[in-house]
């Protein structure tokens, strides 16, 4: 690990490099799994009250504006060349955290689904300009051969507390918990990035160290200038398109299938809405310890070998949920289901927060990134979101429901066992 | 030759598979092993459930006029039962009350936990009473010294010869596993929790269809040569680690079948500590299992990806191209 060496060197600023993405990422991520998917059906069903397909309906503008922004975002960057410069990444990262927290403290107070939409599309924008922002970040904080385990500590940080500390799924309670902290963040954020900081300064050619700017996929143009075939410059290519099809099939299943267990009151009461601080210990401590698996096995693995592995857990879990609703519906289903479905969820989400950085340089990171968590998350919410109004309005039951999404998700599992069956004649890795 | 050995080896899975495929149906209805942990759950007047009802948790309440057919074994937790079981009812730990308008066909053993009978409840097979003790401590108690130790020597003398005869006749394979096992015993062990988490749910999904039980079996016998492998592999790196630490350079079988008898002998010993020692046992049976599927069951050397490729070769901040 290069940070055993950095802290040897002594190389504090480095150090805090670490820090401030760790902090970043999980805190926005945190924000996301609470504030934006709890928190905004809160709004929509208790506070404004409105129906459960509105409320959808709702959160799939949500995710669409996100992704049109986000896509914008990172393709501005990329051609305005601020991709590689790690202040202008910080100060867009500043901007989104400013709205964020302006409007955090004013949802539970929305009283229409006009101001509801409002919101949302604010909060669209402000998460879209995020994306490409805060990820981008990655090649100027964290060197290459340490982005696994610092996609495991993020991944951990963000997972225990929304299981353990964010229980009472209430947007009053997640604003009160978040507006202190997301405060200080922006102050912080706003500091480091409008002030003449030395530290930002260190941290902005932090890219240009060659541990730092070019990711693990990248297949970098000899020192002649000659190409070494395919992707030289962190441009997508094939890899790059594979691996988006296979996470936005990972983030659609999770978010279809998830859809309706959160709907389903005999999984949530016994799970991620239990009121037994020892369940959802439980949980927090699967996705910590899958995050640590995945956090080891992603330098070790082959991108192809990873997303096997993920598809193989999500197509099995789904299975299970499927035979559970098909055999006893009335009864909750073991805790171990929900067990092994949060570790699935760690596994590619450590993916997520390492794999786009890594088929990017400096230059092409904030356009990659915004493809990448735009078109495998936002696009994937989105689709699903979508999906699931169309089947509950067309009376979809539940089992079928999940049937569908275990049938595609074995499907991706038969796709990228294929896939693993190709020669990685131009996969450096 | 591998793919030989693969050809060969799947025909006889299939019979394997096969050779199972003839069981029946034992009665009509739905059939399920319904384990509950948590939380209230009560069967409603005129609902019949089917199959093995484990109580580990919460609270099981049969109503007046439902019907569980099925042994229902309460291990943790409370039940009650006030409609009727066609079963046996083996209580080892639960709190279990006998409503006034029970009644149980089978066996009532109670060996733990209380068993309350209300006046009207009816047991048509005979009630036991035994102390936990009694069920398992009697052979545990058995165990405790001279059973215990001859455990010890049989898994020590047994895991011992194996571990030499596979090293000898698998010298190739095995030194893979054990590569892996001793140079990469971090990643080796992700693998191994990855897999300890998915052969489970496989095999369940494989029992749930019924068709598929055999090929379960099949699916957990080789789970159990997987980790015997990872044992020896495990085994042969201690072994040789132990003994060029003290100046000694054994042949590999002979570092295998001492390496991977202490090993067994040790994790035997483990199993005595509740909690660190069955945590002790689950790494390195991680790890075993790790190894062995990280070189393809032995049949490539794991060699992890090359994170530097892409640095070092004129990534200057800018892209190279």
């Amino acid at each position: 690990m290069e940070i055993v060496s950095i802290v040897r060197r002594r190389d504090w600023v480095a150090v805090f490099g670490y820090v401030l993405f760790v902090g970043a990422l999980a805190a926005g991520y945190f924000y996301n799994l609470t504030f934006v998917q709890l928190g905004l059906v809160d709004v929509g069903t208790r506070v404004v009250g409105l129906p459960a397909g509105r409320v959808a309906a709702i959160l799939a503008l949500l995710a669409g504006v996100t992704l049109v922004v986000a896509i914008a975002t990172g393709t501005l960057m990329h051609r305005r060349g601020w991709s590689a410069r790690f202040v202008v990444k910080l100060r867009l990262l500043a901007a989104a955290v400013v709205i964020l927290t302006v409007l955090t403290p004013i949802a539970p107070g929305l009283g229409s689904e006009g101001a509801m939409v409002v919101w949302v599309v604010l909060a669209a924008v402000a998460l879209g300009i995020g994306v490409p922002s805060m990820f981008g970040l990655t090649c100027d904080l964290v060197p290459t051969r340490d982005r696994g385990w610092v996609a495991a500590v993020i991944t951990s940080a963000a997972f225990l507390p929304a299981a353990v500390l964010a229980t009472e799924w209430e947007v009053g309670a997640f604003a009160r918990m978040m507006v202190g902290p997301m405060v200080l963040g922006a102050l912080g954020l706003g500091v480091l990035a409008f002030a003449p900081v030395k530290v930002t300064q260190a941290l902005g050619r932090q890219h240009e160290d060659p541990r730092y700017g070019v990711g693990r996929f990248v297949r970098v143009r000899a020192a002649s200038g000659e190409g070494a075939g395919g992707g030289t410059d962190g441009t997508p290519r094939v890899g790059f398109a594979v691996a988006l099809v296979l996470m936005f099939g990972i983030y659609f299943i999770d978010s279809l299938g998830f859809l309706r267990i959160i709907d389903t009151p005999v999984y949530m009461g016994s799970a991620w809405h239990s009121g037994d601080s020892g369940t959802v210990w439980m949980i927090g401590g699967a996705h910590v310890l899958a995050a640590v698996v995945a956090g080891i096995l992603y330098p070790a693995f082959t991108q192809r070998a990873l997303f096997g592995w993920v598809f193989a857990l999500f197509g099995l879990v789904q299975l299970e949920y499927v035979l559970h609703s098909l055999t006893t519906p009335e009864l909750p289903a073991s805790l171990g289901l929900p067990l092994v479905y949060a570790m699935a969820v760690s596994i590619y989400t450590v993916l997520n927060f390492a794999l786009w950085a890594d088929f990017s340089t400096p230059a092409t990171i904030a356009r990659n990134a915004a493809l990448g968590v735009g078109i495998s998350g936002w696009l994937a919410s989105f689709l699903s979101t979508s999906l699931a109004i169309l089947w509950r309005s067309g009376g979809v039951t539940f089992a079928e429901h999940l049937r569908a999404v275990a049938a595609i998700s074995l499907a991706l599992l038969c796709v990228s066992g294929v896939l693993l069956m190709f020669p990685t004649r131009r996969d450096p890795t | 030759m591998i793919r030989k050995r693969t050809l060969l080896l799947l025909p006889a899975l299939l019979v394997l598979a096969l050779a199972g495929c003839s069981g029946e149906v034992a009665d009509e209805g739905r059939y399920s092993l319904t384990v509950v942990t948590q939380n209230d759950h009560a069967f409603a007047d005129d609902q019949v459930s089917v199959g093995p009802l484990v109580v580990a948790g919460g609270r099981v309440t049969l109503d007046e006029g439902s019907e569980h057919r099925g042994t229902v074994l309460a291990l943790a937790g409370e039940v009650r039962i006030d409609g009727r079981l066609d079963g046996d009812l083996l209580a080892l730990g639960a709190d279990v009350t006998l409503g006034g308008a029970a009644e149980v066909t089978g066996d009532v053993a109670h060996a733990g936990g209380t068993l309350d009978s209300e006046p009207g409840s009816t047991v048509r097979g005979q009630v036991t009473e035994e102390s936990v003790g009694d069920l398992v401590g009697g052979q545990a108690q058995g165990v405790s010294v001279g059973g215990w130790f001859v455990v010890l020597a049989v898994l020590v003398v047994g895991m011992g010869g194996v571990a030499w005869v596979v090293v000898r006749v698998a010298a190739r394979t095995t030194a893979r596993v054990a590569g892996a096992a001793g140079s990469h015993p971090l990643v080796s062990g992700a693998l191994g929790v990855l897999i300890g988490v998915i052969a489970p749910l496989l095999t369940i999904s494989m029992v749930f269809t019924l068709f598929l039980i055999p090929l379960a079996l099949v699916v957990l016998g080789l789970l159990g040569i997987v980790v015997a492998l990872g044992l020896v592999a495990v085994g042969e790196v201690l072994g040789a680690r132990v003994a060029a630490s003290q100046g000694r350079s054994p042949s590999r079988p002979t570092a295998a079948m001492l390496g991977t008898a202490g090993l067994v002998g040790v994790l035997h010993a483990l199993a005595l500590v509740p909690v660190l020692g069955l945590v002790v046992i689950a790494a390195v049976a991680a790890v075993a299992v790790g190894a062995v599927f990280i070189t393809g069951f032995g049949t490539r050397p794991y060699a992890p990806p090359d994170l530097t490729s892409a640095v070092g070769t004129g990534a200057t901040g800018r892209p190279s191209a």
